[in-house]
């Protein structure tokens, strides 16, 4: 079986504010990338530093290949961007800085990173000859802690999510509704409004007061479709904060697929404005407390909280371009994501009436791993997993 | 040879080319890109340049001079700072800091379409830089400016912190926000509240959108370093062309008393030094301006020590004067400093003593974009018109907005009268906040913003008539809001051509209505020469009606007869032969008042309001409804004979553990001359001849209605629903809960209800033992928590209902109702009755309720709850007397020996615990959450509103722009600014 080995490795620091992106196109049937101007194209984004292993760029003006008219530049030593070849190897760790020059147009920097640590083993395939995998949903929950309507969506998903349907979907809530939060993603919301929900960059929810049984008919839609991925993963954390990840994509169909990579955090703890406005929320009939604890209201602990996103890819979230995957074969993806756990282990940047430090707790993350797949510039999620921020994700067979 | 070939082909056919070309009409040689350096100064390069169009150039300086940069792609794929310029002549590069006594080499090219120009260069070294005013404009930008400050040498050479030490606080904004504030305060006023900005050494300070973050501060060189200028705070970003006011002036270092340092007492408090007003709880600072006070007062007319005695704010008491502890500034009697730009119309200008200067100026102003805008009005009326925008030309972006002449005016005197700042207005943060701007802008991947399409309905709130009215659009070509063109257009609306609104007449339709469900037939009778175009209506009991407008000089019958919006159809059916006929939910016995509110096309209303008597108004009516009836009748032994028919001794364990006891009445019905007489006594006739103009006829017919309600209660309430009726309910609080009959209510000089119907509904406190009958013909007793088609337990004052709570101390939840999983009505909650086989006890047991169907049963035990209103319509619970325990009620009454019969024996509050036992407990699971409550007072009747006719608001984010409507976002806007000026 061939297969096809990638690196990406991303140095978001986790109480860092997200790389920003240009706002996609709105709108239905996927989330849109920009191909305008010129984009520096890439294989990998993370190379061994063996001298040998190399990353091969490609040039692209408004979607258009400029191999052979354009310049990459690398920045060097001085802090200069002088021009280089279109591949680019090294022995040296680091981080390296790219950036393309077409005519007079400029692409966006981009960063490959050597590194010389081990990376995890791929996870053994159960069933080498099967191509049914478990479809899985991918949720994206726009939210934050001062919007008025999000508790009703929080509530509205928890119980959409109960009777065995916690395991079709994958949800990542991604909090931006006000930039004071640490756990503020720069994930921009495709909706004109908050709470959103945006179902496998392919459908739109927006409707809070809807009913749970309508959102698990919207699930059972999407996941009733057999799967054209699996996915696999393995991680192997290090001391210093760095989580590689091995990401393996099995496809049953064959097709141009992407990969993308978000850490979570469970337990993320921010106040929670218009919690009270839950039905039942006032009057006691709704059990607010969490974890058994009734001075401790459950709306205020927020989980799947993304804090690193290892997906943006021409301006847009859509994963990293694994190529054509033939039906039955397998293309990898590794990832290396600098986790700076920091001593902020509540929502507020600045909550010093809390009296509370600590920082991120390494158990409460875990990560989402998403493929997605398109037509020309417009990408839908094909299925998701998740799992531990130390752990590993087999292909899930029906 | 072959190329040589080539080569001679082309440049002969080039040079016949031309000459077809020179034949006929030239083309204008098209302008090329030029540029020279011409000098250099404080924070800027200055150039001269030609531009065929907007052009971007790239730049380096560097304080040593740099080979590699003399490769124009070299230079433009390093450098970080660009810039555009829209039009020809003298401009500045503004992006590096120009020091003094520093050489300098410079290094240009520009963007010409796909290719780079020739690399331009420039050394230059700097000396001193002189300025000869307090503050120098040193170059603008389209999104900022660079200003210097030179500060006078009396001034630095003062010790920061002491008294008698001096700086130079400075302030900025633009033209329509200083003339805004101007009104009622002098600079020294906004330099006071200018965020503490001042400088003790010459400053370069800059404004511009990428240090616009205020005194956080960012890191705008990705370079680990904060560098957001906290010197250049802007709070509202600069557009392109915007007249900025700039203000400088010297201030005095001053000591704040002590009382009203901050954490203080005193911290909202503002106090005097020489007639001019500081606010308390700030430190100590450079407060003071160095003004001739006494000239500065004599001004108005009046001494220093006048102007220390003058009032203060309504949030200042009046024993906050106090200059105890206040070092007194010298300033009046120092001076000297660089004094230019007085406003004469500021009386202060003209009396600083210290340095003082005012600057007027524009940013960049945008080169002139040529487009333009087509403006169509249509469908032209007294009261709206279908407006649309066309975008002629590239035009990436536009704002626009529509002010009545008030607004119009009210701008332009806010900008100085100068309409050619209005294009700059209509994109100001000021016009966004305070007259409706709104935003047109190119959907992505698309380069030209869409037409708009919009009614003067969607945009105001109500449309004036015989109006003048200006459309103010100002369109930009790119992103970054140049060039720009201008439209400014006006259209009046006509005067309205009717007098007076549609005739709506409601009317009451007995024959359909049933007990839980009034009807009325809506019709408007004009329909012919006035028709209602638009329908609103409001129902709810005539009692609340009359008891809401009478609360409040706010609420009228026609502002809230506007809750509910007819739809189209309805409205249709409105204005057709028949009619509407329109359901109203309510309980039985109850009169149900219907008001309608309707517009004709000229938004005149149906006038309800000028009705004197609005029950005269033909769009108000009443509807009473029958008694509802239980299919089938129970009336057997329990309830018969009078078997359960007494007094009785009401006994319940309240919260704290107390016992309570109360004395309370099982009735069947209203008949024994106790409850009511059969005559008309004369006291009543008088509290009526006292209270009301009625003749003495009306009151007996009043009295003789009572009488037939009765009856009718009697029959159909209690027996025609198989009811005992349990008067009185435990009361520990004030009384609230003290029993009124009907007959107390209609005797009473004091409670008023508006109608016989309404007493026999609120009276109480009342429960209601219901006698149930199962498959078996076995009766047994129940009460319920019915809202829904039960009246309150009592309403002679707030209304009060049936509840559940849990038998936790401290655990106030409430249960009112069953509901679905979405939170819906699902049943009136059930508590159970069990009565002892002697029929000497009977008790009111609790239910048990679960949550989910996995958590564990609590018990919720009866309570009598009160409702009450509070502002903007929220409401809360009240619990008079927080029941834990099962309700026991057994045979007889015994006065107590003493007054406090509310104590028990022992008041240990645990009798009764483990001796009953409840057979039949209701219980159900309820998997979703419970709603609360709808608030009894005027019930929108949310299912009888379908909304579609409501009008849309899809594009407009502003909706202001009348006079009033602009005085309204003042107040708002200076509220939200006055949170940000210290």
């Amino acid at each position: 079986m061939k297969t096809i080995v990638r690196y990406f490795v991303t140095f978001m620091a986790i109480a860092a504010v997200l790389s920003c992106g240009e706002k996609e196109p709105v709108g239905g049937g996927g989330l849109g990338v920009n191909m305008e101007g010129a984009v520096l194209g890439f294989d990998k984004n993370v190379i061994k530093a063996d001298g040998s292993d190399k990353v091969t760029f490609t040039a692209y003006y408004d979607g258009n290949n400029v191999d052979g008219s354009a310049t990459v530049y690398i920045k060097n030593e001085s802090g200069k961007f002088v021009p280089t070849g279109k591949t680019f190897s090294t022995d040296k760790v680091g981080d390296y800085y790219f950036k393309l020059m077409y005519k007079t147009n400029q692409s966006e920097i981009v960063t490959i990173s050597a590194i010389s640590r081990e990376i995890p083993a791929a996870v053994a395939d159960p069933q080498p000859g099967k191509t049914s995998f478990v479809h899985r949903t991918f949720f994206n929950q726009f939210t934050g802690a001062d919007c008025p309507n999000c508790p009703y969506m929080v509530h509205l998903i928890n119980q959409a999510l109960e009777d065995g349907y916690d395991d079709k979907v994958v949800v990542a809530a991604i909090r931006n509704y006000n930039n004071t939060e640490a756990g503020f993603a720069n994930i921009p919301c495709p909706g004109s409004g908050y709470p959103y929900l945006h179902i496998d960059y392919a459908t739109s929810y927006n409707h809070a007061g809807g009913s749970p049984k309508g959102l698990q008919a919207l699930i059972d839609q999407r996941v009733s479709t057999p799967a054209k991925v699996g996915i696999s993963a393995n991680t192997k954390y290090y001391e210093d904060g760095q989580i590689i990840v091995r990401v393996a994509v099995k496809a049953a169909q064959t097709g141009d697929y992407n990969v993308g990579l978000w850490l979570m955090q469970d337990d993320y703890y921010m106040p929670q404005s218009f919690k009270n406005d839950i039905p039942g929320a006032l009057d006691g009939t709704w059990d607010t407390g969490y974890n058994g604890d009734s001075s401790k209201n459950r709306y205020d602990y927020h989980h799947n909280a993304v804090r690193v996103a290892a997906s943006m890819y021409m301006g847009s979230h859509v994963g990293f371009p694994l190529g054509t995957i033939q039906a039955g074969k397998t293309a990898e993806w590794i990832f290396a994501v600098n986790v700076n756990l920091g001593t902020e282990e509540y929502g507020y940047t600045d909550h010093w009436w809390e009296g509370q430090t600590g920082g991120i707790k390494l158990d409460n993350l875990h990560f989402a791993a998403f493929v997605t797949s398109h037509q020309g510039t417009r990408y839908t999620v094909e299925n998701a997993v998740e799992f531990k921020y130390n752990g590993s994700k087999a292909f899930d067979y029906k | 040879m072959k190329n040589l070939i080539n080569k001679i082909l082309s440049v002969a056919l080039a040079a016949v080319s031309l000459g077809a070309l020179s034949g006929c009409n030239p083309e204008p040689e098209p302008k090329k890109f030029s540029l020279q350096f011409t000098g250099y100064g404080p924070g800027y390069v200055s150039v001269n340049v030609t531009v065929p169009n907007a052009t971007t150039v790239a730049y380096y300086i560097s304080e040593e001079p740099e080979s590699d940069m003399l490769d124009p792609e070299f230079l433009y794929v390093n450098t970080e700072t660009f810039t555009t310029f829209y039009t020809d002549g003298p401009q500045q590069l503004l992006d590096y800091p120009i020091e003094e006594y520093t050489k300098y080499y410079v290094y240009l090219t520009a963007v010409l379409g796909d290719d780079l120009s020739q690399i331009y260069t420039y050394e230059f070294e700097t000396e001193e830089f002189k300025f000869d005013q307090l503050a120098t404009v040193v170059g603008v930008a389209p999104d900022g400016y660079k200003m210097y400050i030179k500060v006078p040498e009396s001034v630095k050479k003062s010790q920061p912190g002491q008294p008698g030490s001096r700086a130079i606080r400075y302030t900025q904004g633009d033209l329509m926000i200083y003339n805004f504030y101007k009104s009622g305060n002098d600079d020294y006023f906004n330099l006071l509240y200018n965020g503490a900005k001042y400088v003790t050494e010459d400053t370069m300070i800059e404004y511009s959108d990428a240090l616009n973050y205020g005194e956080a501060g960012i890191d705008v060189n990705e370079d680990g370093v904060v560098d957001g200028n906290d010197l250049a705070m802007l709070w509202n970003p600069i557009a392109p062309g915007e007249p900025v006011v700039f203000v400088a002036g010297e201030f005095e270092w001053m000591s704040e008393p002590d009382e009203y340092k901050k954490g203080g007492q005193y911290e909202n408090r503002t106090y005097k030094v020489n007639g001019f007003s500081f606010p308390g709880g700030w430190a100590d600072g450079y407060y003071y301006p160095c003004v001739d006070a006494a000239k500065y007062w004599l001004h108005y007319g009046k001494t220093i020590d006048e102007a220390n005695n003058d009032d203060y704010d309504e949030e200042t008491d009046d024993d906050s004067t106090s200059d105890e502890n206040v070092t007194v500034p010298s300033a009046a009697t120092k001076g000297a400093g660089i004094v230019g730009n007085v406003d004469v119309t500021s009386p202060i200008d003209q009396y600083w003593t210290g340095a003082f200067q005012k600057k007027v100026f524009r940013t960049r102003i945008p080169a002139k974009l040529d487009a333009d805008f087509d403006v169509k009005v249509e469908n032209l009326r007294s009261v709206d018109a279908t407006l649309t925008i066309t975008p002629k030309g590239e035009i990436y972006r536009y704002l626009f907005t529509v002010l009545d002449d008030g607004a119009y005016h009210q701008m332009l005197e806010l900008l100085d009268g100068k309409t050619e700042y209005l294009q700059w207005a209509v994109t100001s943060y000021f016009s966004m906040y305070n007259f409706g701007m709104v935003e047109m802008v190119a959907e992505t991947g698309t380069t030209s913003a869409p037409e708009v399409v919009f009614n003067l309905t969607d945009f105001f709130y109500e449309v004036a008539s015989d109006r003048k009215f200006h459309v103010l659009i100002t369109g930009m070509s790119g992103e970054i809001g140049s060039p720009q063109c201008f439209k400014h257009y006006t259209f009046s609306t006509p005067p309205k051509t009717k007098t007076r609104g549609p005739n709506v007449v409601v009317t009451p339709l007995p024959e359909m209505s049933s007990p839980y469900s009034a009807a009325f037939n809506v019709k408007c009778t004009s329909v012919a020469n006035n028709k209602a175009v638009r329908c609103y209506y409001a129902a709810n009991y005539k009692n609340d009606w009359i008891h809401k407008v009478n609360s409040s000089s706010s609420y009228t019958y026609e502002s809230l007869g506007q809750e509910n919006m007819f739809s189209t159809a309805e409205l249709s059916d409105i204005n057709s032969e028949e009619g509407y006929t329109l359901y109203i939910p309510t309980i039985d016995g109850e009169t149900m008042r219907l008001v309608v509110v309707a517009f004709n096309d000229e938004n005149i209303s149906n006038g309800i309001d000028k009705y004197e008597d609005v029950t005269e108004h033909p769009s108000v009516a009443d509807c009473v409804t029958p008694y509802a009836k239980a299919e089938d009748d129970r009336w057997n032994t329990l309830l018969d004979e009078d078997t359960l028919v007494d007094d009785w001794t009401m006994t319940a364990t309240v919260v704290g553990g107390k016992q309570m006891k109360q004395k309370v009445a099982i009735k069947r019905r209203f008949v024994a001359g106790k409850d009511y007489p059969t005559t008309l006594p004369a006291e009543v006739l008088k509290t009526y001849q006292d209270v009301t103009e009625w003749t003495d006829e009306e009151i007996k017919g009043y009295f003789d209605e009572f009488q037939t309600v009765a009856k009718d209660y009697n029959a159909n309430r209690l027996r025609g629903q198989n009811r005992l009726l349990i008067e009185g309910w435990i009361d520990d609080s004030q009384g609230s809960l003290t029993y009124f009959s009907p007959w107390d209510l209609f005797k009473h000089e004091k409670i008023s209800i508006s109608d016989v119907s309404s007493m026999f509904a609120r009276f109480g406190p009342k429960i209601y033992l219901n006698v149930n009958r199962d498959m078996n013909g076995k009766d047994s007793l129940s009460i319920s928590a019915n809202k829904m088609f039960v009246s309150p337990v009592a309403q002679w004052s707030v209304p009060f209902y049936m509840a559940g709570k849990r038998a936790e101390q401290d655990d106030n939840s409430l249960l009112f109702q069953w509901s679905d999983d979405y939170g819906n009505w699902a049943g009136a909650l059930t508590f159970p009755v069990t009565l002892s086989e002697d029929r000497n006890t009977i008790t009111i047991h609790g239910l048990e309720y679960q949550s989910s169907k996995d958590a564990p049963a609590v018990i919720f035990y009866p309570n009598v709850v009160g409702v009450s209103e509070g502002y903007g319509g929220s409401i809360s619970y009240v619990l008079e007397n927080p029941i834990i325990s099962d309700v026991v009620l057994t045979r007889g009454w015994t006065e107590p020996e003493t007054g406090d019969d509310a104590e028990g024996e022992d008041g240990s509050g645990d009798e009764g615990e483990g001796e009953q036992t409840v057979p039949t407990r209701a219980s159900r699971s309820a998997s979703g959450a419970l709603s609360p409550i709808h608030t009894p007072e005027f019930v929108k009747y949310s299912s009888k509103s379908n909304f579609y006719g409501l009008r849309k608001r899809v594009v407009m984010d502003g909706e202001v722009t009348t006079y009033e409507k602009v005085q309204e976002n003042f107040d708002k806007f200076r509220k939200e600014h006055s949170k940000r000026i210290r």
